[in-house]
């Protein structure tokens, strides 16, 4: 706004400036003197303030920062703890049957890996939150890039396994199989290769950088000052895409797919393992919704809010900056329960990870149970799929 | 098949995504442009903040002598115009 025809001094200013200058009015009038202009014709200004587009009322970042420095260490404090447990569980006993891996069984190795990668860029997120980021641009960018890779590339893979039940079990299309293991390894070499593309602009666009408007905090950001000059539209754009791809996309797939598959059941036979099926499928995607609609909501109403769609107001802002943290902390929770949700739903997961613990010592008393073993489509969808209901 | 998903993925990097999960969260500090003129003789203290990553807008803030309240200049009023030409000339003996 207003960008356009500014004065080539104004230009000077902007681009030399790197922070926040602060003047004393008394310096200077003490440099000028009193019968300095704005002094003696004040009222020629009055008449511009008549117009009355402006109350000028400022509205400082402070309560969503101090916020912030609580909310965020300490959830995902319980975020990282939970989700390394979740899927450090489901990788030991991943590579304890190293030989038996069914086509879900693959990709759910994939997401546990894309989960664990994004816990453990939250800590770095937790020390930024609460001091500030001390670690360099560097750790900014490899940070944001794997925090980013790792983000789509667990909500790409949701989706793909929905695609692959879908597909094995309504048509019956072995797309993967055990003869070819290529398929799968390259379907999820294709997904990563995508996410990889996704976070080029956080290679180029993120640098550690204090803000003065942000009380001189030093933080992990995009700047895009150097490269654009009106980059609301950038954000824009790229705010809708994240929309598309990270949201909309995946949940027509899951719920396309999961209502087939639910379809399927309601007409087929009737028993236990139906309806215990069911309730996997429903748990999937209430999961998923649960986790990722809040956050896109308010995401959505930022953008109208942007768009001054909706009253500008102080407490309007700060609401939204507290429910984007809280929401996105809602979202990442999502990796704690895919473990539970994709690998120990299934009877195969239980068994080895009770073989485990009892291989380590742990004496628990885990009865797998061999009248539902059928229900164990669904970590084995790959080629029990057609038999399971 | 192959060439929708090559269209799409050139699309997106076209046009630079990015999630907006680590995205800059700053916004500018002024509610709207800011008003056109303050009475020199109620202001305390100015601070000028250049474009930064929460915000691409110079913005003036003035601090009142009195109240201690804060208010937005606008920075293309003819009052915010002298003002700053004047803070340009004394920018050398205040930097921070």
């Amino acid at each position: 706004m207003g960008h356009r025809n500014e004065p080539p001094w104004l230009r000077l200013l902007r681009t030399s400036m790197s922070k926040k200058q602060t003047f004393l009015m008394e310096d200077i009038f003490s440099l000028f003197g009193n019968d300095s202009d704005d002094y003696n014709y004040s009222y020629s200004y009055s008449d511009e303030e008549s117009d009355t587009c402006c109350t000028g009322a400022v509205c400082t970042q402070h309560d969503s920062m101090k916020f912030e420095e609580v909310f965020v260490p300490v959830l995902y404090s319980v975020v990282l703890v939970l989700g390394f447990l979740g899927n450090g569980l489901v990788l030991a006993v991943l590579c304890q049957m190293r030989r038996g891996w069914s086509v879900t069984d693959t990709f759910i190795l994939h997401l546990a890996v894309a989960d664990t990668l994004l816990l453990l860029t939250l800590p770095f997120w937790a020390v930024q939150a609460s001091m500030g980021w001390i670690f360099g641009t560097p750790i900014c960018k490899v940070t944001g890039a794997v925090f980013q890779i790792n983000f789509y590339c667990g909500i790409f893979l949701l989706a793909c396994i929905s695609l692959d039940r879908y597909l094995s079990i309504i048509h019956a299309v072995q797309m993967y199989s055990r003869k070819k293991p290529w398929a799968v390894q390259s379907s999820c070499l294709f997904v990563w290769i995508f996410c990889l593309l996704l976070s080029i602009p956080d290679w180029v666009f993120l640098e550690a950088n204090g803000d003065d408007r942000r009380e001189g905090k030093v933080e992990c950001t995009h700047n895009y000052l150097l490269y654009f000059n009106s980059s609301k539209n950038i954000r824009m754009a790229s705010r809708l895409l994240y929309h598309i791809v990270g949201f909309l996309i995946p949940s027509v797939i899951m719920i396309y797919c999961y209502s087939c598959i639910l379809l399927r059941l309601i007409k087929g036979t009737q028993g236990l393992q139906k309806q215990r099926a069911m309730r996997v499928i429903l748990a999937l995607v209430v999961a998923f919704f649960v986790s990722w609609t809040p956050y896109n909501i308010v995401l959505l109403v930022d953008t109208l809010h942007a768009r001054n769609m909706i009253e500008d107001k102080c407490e309007t802002r700060t609401t939204l900056d507290i429910s984007v943290t809280a929401t996105s902390t809602l979202g990442y929770l999502h990796c704690c329960l895919n473990p539970i949700l994709y690998a120990f739903v299934g009877v195969k997961f239980r068994r080895h990870l009770l073989q485990m613990l009892k291989f380590l010592g742990c004496r628990l008393k885990g009865q797998v149970r061999s009248a539902s073993r059928r229900s164990s489509v669904w970590s084995e969808s790959g080629n029990t799929s057609t038999s399971g209901f | 098949m192959k060439l929708a998903a090559f269209l799409l993925l050139a699309c997106l990097l076209f046009v630079h995504v990015k999630g907006m999960v680590i995205s800059p969260r700053g916004r500018c500090q002024c509610i709207d442009r800011g008003v056109k003129f303050i009475p020199p003789k109620q202001i305390e203290k100015i601070e000028v903040f250049s474009p930064s990553t929460s915000c691409k807008d110079v913005e003036i803030i003035a601090t009142m002598k009195i109240s201690g309240d804060q208010m937005c200049l606008d920075p293309d009023s003819q009052f915010a115009k002298n003002l700053i030409k004047k803070l340009g000339q004394t920018e050398k003996r205040h930097l921070e």
